[in-house]
């Protein structure tokens, strides 16, 4: 679906370059994750893809041609959005819809519906100037898939939205994916990226330092230990073991036997751990 | 199509940022003022220089409100990863504007100049002048990021429109400056209320075509490139 081969970008009058030689393969159906702090070159890296920056170097292909030689019908193809509400304020939610939809030729017929999936249904005659941050983000989202692309682009697509609304925007990425769509995401929200891509790429100062699916990396990079959480003689205590021969650990099977237990997780690592311990950098 | 559906979209941006109630008001006030002068000579000019001033010109200043709204609201960034080439974005635009120049200057004279006047030389002179400035104010707009950065800028490219057509007053036998699109725009539209051998007419029409044709590839090739 969309393969890049040592992707270099520089800006106009930068010494040095923002991408440097960057590879990845994104397969049909897959959600793939962009991840890293600001400045580390997400944006670019969606920018010189959806051709808002030209001039690089190497390749990128999509849809089995490189890039730089699609016309417009590129964007007959892909949905974008970006990470802040891009809307005509004085316009109404549906007028928003329509008026960008005329561009497509694969418009949306039913706008109601299309609303009405992101529950913006009751406000579709609002102007969009009397939204909130969340409302527009909706409204950007539903209309980046109004003409069914194949290959979609989301940059924080969760950025501003209440948990409600969050999980109702990860709920139709997923039915997306199941539908056979391939999304390359752009965050810094590790919590959105675990739950959403199969496989994930860490970026750092335009490099890939990393890139699996979030459960190799957790299990290569997590610690493998069991912390127990009970209570002995009813002071809180706390024992961490190994996961290794745990069924013959002596001390574990006393605590489980005869102690209050409160908690047992698996010291999992998180995608954030991760990050920092590949990286040496915070997300921010 | 695609041309269809960006018309409709920028006459609804434009009506509903109020673009056209400004105007409207606007013209009446010309129409209301030079309704007061009696007829004349000197009302010929005036009519001749407010149309060439302002609803001709149009374009330069509104292209400007226009494109910095579109930007402020993050609409130009969207509408690069749709469909719409940038040809149909300026295209649009072009038109929408010269719609509003030649209905304005239209009325204007009709209110206040109702004889003697070729309303089809009229109609493509103000067409012609309109497609230009908007194209030059557009050009002004790329790169700027706010309303006042546009203004700021604009200074010396309203002296560079103006100051050449002094020179027709001035130096009434200097030829060569009819070569500028402002200059030969001024001329036909002197001559619109003030009359002009046909022939001339023709001459400035084509100097300002000609000019037309070089902008539009000009505001594209900055366009693309920005």
């Amino acid at each position: 679906m969309l393969s890049v081969k040592n992707l270099e970008y520089k800006y106009r009058g930068a010494k040095v370059n923002t991408l440097k030689g960057i590879d990845f393969r994104i397969h049909p159906g897959e959600i793939f994750g962009f991840l890293g702090p600001s400045g580390s070159g997400k944006t670019t890296i969606q920018r010189v893809l959806i051709g808002l920056l030209k001039g690089y170097n190497g390749s990128i292909t999509a849809f089995d041609k490189e890039r730089r030689d699609f016309g417009r019908d590129f964007y007959e193809k892909i949905g974008v959005a970006f990470d802040f509400p891009n809307l005509y304020l004085k316009l109404t939610a549906k007028e928003n819809l329509q008026l960008i939809a005329e561009y497509y030729q694969n418009p949306p017929k039913d706008f109601d519906a299309l609303l009405d999936q992101v529950g913006l249904l009751p406000d579709k005659d609002k102007k969009v100037e009397g939204f909130s941050k969340g409302m527009k983000m909706r409204l950007n989202f539903i209309r980046s898939i109004m003409h069914n692309p194949a290959l979609m682009f989301f940059d924080e697509p969760t950025s501003g939205l209440d948990p409600v609304n969050a999980k109702l925007i990860k709920d139709m990425i997923l039915t997306m994916k199941g539908e056979g769509k391939t999304v390359f995401l752009t965050t810094h929200n590790m919590t959105i990226a675990e739950q959403l891509c199969d496989r994930v790429a860490f970026l750092v100062d335009g490099q890939i330092s990393l890139c699996d699916t979030p459960y190799a990396l957790k299990l290569k990079y997590g610690r493998k230990t069991v912390k127990v959480d009970f209570l002995s003689c009813g002071t809180p205590d706390t024992s961490e073991f190994e996961l290794d021969q745990l069924s013959g650990n002596q001390q574990f099977l006393d605590i489980i036997s005869y102690s209050e237990i409160k908690s047992i997780h698996s010291q999992d690592a998180s995608l954030e751990d991760i990050f920092i311990k590949v990286t040496g950098r915070e997300l921010i | 199509m695609r041309l269809i559906a960006a018309l409709k979209s920028d006459l609804k941006f434009q009506f509903k940022h109020g673009f056209y109630t400004v105007y409207t008001l606007i013209a009446v006030l010309y129409i209301i003022i030079l309704q007061k002068i009696p007829g004349g000579l000197f009302k010929d000019y005036t009519l001749a220089l407010i149309v060439f001033s302002d609803p001709a010109m149009l374009g330069f200043f509104f292209i400007g409100g226009i494109v910095m709204l579109e930007k402020q609201q993050g609409i130009l960034d969207y509408l690069a990863v749709t469909p719409l080439s940038p040809q149909e974005y300026i295209t649009s635009k072009v038109v929408t504007l010269a719609l509003l120049s030649v209905s304005a200057s239209v009325v204007i004279a009709l209110m206040t100049h109702l004889s003697g006047v070729n309303w089809l030389l009229l109609t493509i002179s103000i067409l012609a002048l309109s497609v230009f400035f908007t194209l030059y104010g557009f050009m002004v707009t790329l790169g700027c990021r706010t309303i006042n950065q546009y203004f700021f800028k604009t200074v010396p490219f309203l002296l560079l429109t103006t100051m050449p057509c002094f020179a027709i007053f001035i130096f009434p036998h200097l030829w060569i400056v009819s070569l500028l699109p402002n200059v030969a725009g001024l001329k036909l539209t002197l001559g619109l209320f003030l009359g002009l051998p046909w022939q001339e007419s023709l001459l400035y029409l084509l100097i300002l075509g000609l000019w037309d044709i070089v902008i539009y590839k000009l505001s594209l090739k900055v366009h693309s490139s920005s």
